[in-house]
């Protein structure tokens, strides 16, 4: 055979392979899967109950305003499956979708309060082991069914799925009070030294469901989902939830504030009350564990800077001494929120701040005695705080309008 | 046989041998034994490893040009070095088949779970010897393309995942028994070993000559991989997490999330290791066939490849019926089959270099290649 021939050969029987080839037996064509872009999942006593919001790309554009005849189309389907184990019931939405359930465009997993009640166990091994679900999904607690939350419409956002990814980011990153709690976060809270996790809570605020397009007739829709509280949890089981001031300070304890605003009570010359609004733009803090005696405390050094958005006690800026003030107000306020999250967590006998984590590395070798009792040890911890608050900027105006009202008044 | 690779190439082939199969499964292993104190471990077996490459380049440096197998029989008598180059032979093949069905058994896991497996060995034996068949000199030129490719990926991947770095998710520092990092090191040491097949290499070399500093170097690159691979699994995860997880440098790389537009990245980072795991397949492959080749007498290396292939198509789709048992194969089991003929061997080697010295020098040093 000629070189020529060869290689023409040769060229054939790759371009042949390449052909059989390709994707191999794992081929799978778009208009084969279901996309999903939220998961739910319920218990309800025996099963688990695992629901999908799972999209239909073809009805996006008649919600967005795009063309298509017999107005506007639900983005969105949900539906449920029920099993023994989370993929048994994932399996059984073979017998009823057309379509192949596609989880790497999932952007929230929500948990309902049984479920979570049940554990996080099940649900963390499955993220792990299936390389179809992603870690870095965002888990949402509710107090209701996850199903419900899964069906509601959201305001600005076609998909409610990706919506509420954007809601816990847009939170955390503007107010700090609840965090976003990736798969593999939530995994490494409960296998950590405190075991011990915190997971944001979303609901419907309102009466009637928003799951039919017809409420967005109008400028106001009957319900919306919403961000609360957070929910705790102690080994992968919830015990109980946090309110959002107690929820804002575990934030500052945790070191997770990235923005947040602070209301600080004012008092002016004439001894009229107001309130100041901080708007907090840094914020750095170090829990620092603390022999006294044989008892272990912490101290929380607390670094804020703040810029004042809004004033209504009458007050002229210039003043060193109302600076002075707006700063010992805004140390006093995160103060009292690190006091009230730590006496929280210490009543619900969870350390939710990384106590144990920081312990075990101060003091290696007493934690190995205090690891087998941390939930007295930590019970038992005071803690002291020492903010430093500085006020960076005062905004575009150095008198507050009440002080020039109060002036002309004169 | 002509001369080909550079120092420069060898160093990238001895990384290529080395480093793919070791930062797959090994950081979990480490970690589950050594927890937090598993990159120390990783540490100890770097310089464990990099006393075996100054052993290894210092036998080679012994042998002024001839093929290994020949090299054995003119210093060692022909009975030896056949025994010696067979049983290489059999051992780099053994390898080889471990190799193929460990990254069979990854990218079942990872992305083609419904693809039959023979057909996934079937592909990567068949890459494997179609590079062989084009010589040392183009597995070297591959494979120092492909650490070009890695010197990019890794401080692009360590700056993505800055943010989500936690060094004191390291301390208290030698928290874990000492025996425990000295357990935990055992299996780098073991696939570090692996830098022997420069034995192999030597007599393709440029500069023979320069054979010390492409085994040090070539040994210091795979085990900086592997400790930064055990570092940032466990200061992004920390140590409670990570035996939890098969493929601790994917989990890594798959929790990039840059707003909406950077995410599953670790497409790229596997796609590199996947180039890195080709060269290992290929170095194997041909040490495996240059063994064989040489200790039998054969005629036609195209056919020896060809047969070889074949043979370990077989053995990797069938050998094991589980994936766990190749798992533990690679990271367990196999470590005393490493040590005895990566370590042992090399160290009767060289004292049967040192036995036999007078009778080299009567015969007025060797013939070239």
């Amino acid at each position: 055979m000629s070189i020529r021939m060869k290689s023409v050969l040769g060229a054939v029987l790759l371009i042949f392979f390449a052909m059989i080839t390709t994707g191999c037996w794992n081929r799978i064509e778009l208009n084969e899967v279901a996309i999903t872009s939220a998961t739910g999942v319920d218990w309800d006593g025996e099963n688990w109950i695992v629901s999908y919001q799972v999209l239909i790309p073809a009805a996006i554009s008649s919600v967005m305003g795009g063309s298509g005849g017999g107005g506007p189309k639900s983005p969105i389907i949900v539906y449920s499956t029920k099993g023994r184990t989370i993929r048994d019931a994932i399996m059984h939405s073979y017998s009823e979708s057309p379509r192949k359930l596609f989880f790497a465009h999932n952007r929230v997993v929500v948990i309902g309060e049984k479920a979570l009640q049940r554990g996080v166990n099940e649900l963390i091994d499955v993220y792990f082991r299936n390389s179809s679900t992603r870690e870095t999904v965002s888990v949402l607690a509710t107090p209701g069914t996850a199903r419900r939350i899964l069906e509601q419409f959201m305001q600005l956002q076609a998909i409610s799925g990706a919506g509420m990814k954007e809601i816990i980011l847009s939170e955390m990153k503007n107010t700090s009070i609840l965090p976003n709690i990736p798969v593999y976060q939530l995994a490494m809270e409960v296998t950590g030294d405190a075991k011990s996790a915190v997971v944001p809570e979303i609901f419907v605020s309102g009466k009637e469901d928003t799951s039919s397009l017809e409420s967005f007739g109008t400028t106001s829709i009957p319900s919306k989902l919403k961000l609360g509280r957070l929910a705790v949890l102690k080994g992968d089981k919830m015990i109980g939830w946090m309110n959002r001031k107690e929820s804002l300070g575990a934030a500052y304890l945790r070191d997770s504030v990235q923005q947040s605003y602070i209301v600080v009570p004012c008092e002016d010359d004439k001894g009229n009350t107001g309130f100041n609004t901080i708007h907090i733009l840094k914020s750095s803090t170090k829990v620092i564990p603390k022999l006294k005696g044989k008892q272990l405390a912490f101290t929380a050094d607390v670094q804020v800077t703040g810029t004042l958005m809004e004033s209504n006690c009458a007050q002229d800026l210039y003043k060193p001494g109302v600076i002075q003030s707006l700063e010992q107000g805004g140390q006093q306020q995160v103060g009292i929120l690190l006091q009230e999250a730590w006496a929280k967590g210490q009543q619900m006998n969870t350390d939710i701040f990384g106590a144990a984590e920081k312990t075990h590395r101060k003091f290696p070798k007493q934690w190995k005695e205090w690891s087998k009792n941390w939930e007295e040890v930590f019970k038992e911890a005071p803690l002291e705080t020492k903010v430093k608050f500085r006020m960076a900027r005062m905004g575009l105006s150095n008198k507050s309008f009440r002080y020039l009202m109060d002036k002309k008044e004169k | 046989m002509k001369p080909a690779i550079s120092t420069a190439q060898t160093v990238a082939l001895i990384q290529s041998a080395i480093t793919p199969t070791m930062v797959l499964a090994l950081p979990s292993v480490m970690v589950s034994i050594a927890h937090h104190d598993a990159w120390i471990s990783g540490i100890v077996a770097a310089i464990v490893g990099l006393v075996m490459a100054l052993g290894i380049a210092m036998i080679g440096r012994a042998n002024k040009g001839q093929l290994f197998v020949a090299w054995m029989e003119s210093r060692f008598g022909r009975p030896i070095g056949v025994t010696v180059g067979i049983m290489l032979g059999i051992y780099y093949f053994n390898a080889f088949c471990v190799i193929v069905r460990t990254f069979a058994n990854f990218v079942s896991d990872i992305v083609l779970d419904a693809t039959p497996l023979f057909l996934l060995t079937g592909i990567m034996v068949l890459v494997a010897a179609f590079t062989v068949m084009q010589g040392i000199e183009a597995i070297a030129r591959s494979a120092f393309m492909v650490l070009l490719l890695i010197m990019v990926i890794i401080p692009v991947s360590v700056f993505i995942l800055y943010t989500d770095i936690s060094f004191e998710r390291l301390i208290p520092v030698l928290d874990t028994n000492l025996v425990r990092i000295a357990v935990a090191s055992f299996p780098p040491i073991g696939l570090l070993s692996e830098v022997s097949v420069l034995l192999l290499i030597i007599p393709y070399m440029k500069k023979p000559a320069s054979c010390l500093r492409a085994s040090l170097i070539g040994t210091l690159l795979g085990s900086s991989q592997l400790v930064l691979v055990i570092l940032l699994a466990l200061t992004i995860f920390g140590q409670q997490l990570v035996p939890l997880m098969s493929y601790a440098f994917v989990n890594v790389m798959a929790i990039v999330e840059v707003g909406e537009f950077l995410e599953r990245i670790e497409v790229f980072t596997v796609s590199v290791w996947f180039l890195t795991m080709y060269i290992k397949l290929a170095v194997f492959l041909f040490a495996t066939v240059h063994c064989l080749f040489h200790s039998l007498r054969l005629h036609s290396e195209r056919h020896t490849v060809i047969g070889i292939s074949i043979l370990a198509v077989a053995t990797t789709s069938g050998e094991w019926p589980r994936n766990m048992n190749t798992g533990m194969m690679a990271t367990l089991v196999n470590m005393p089959v490493l040590l005895i003929m990566n370590i042992a061997m090399p160290v009767l080697i060289a004292i049967g270099l040192l036995i036999t010295r007078g009778k080299s020098k009567q015969k007025g040093g060797m013939q070239g290649p």
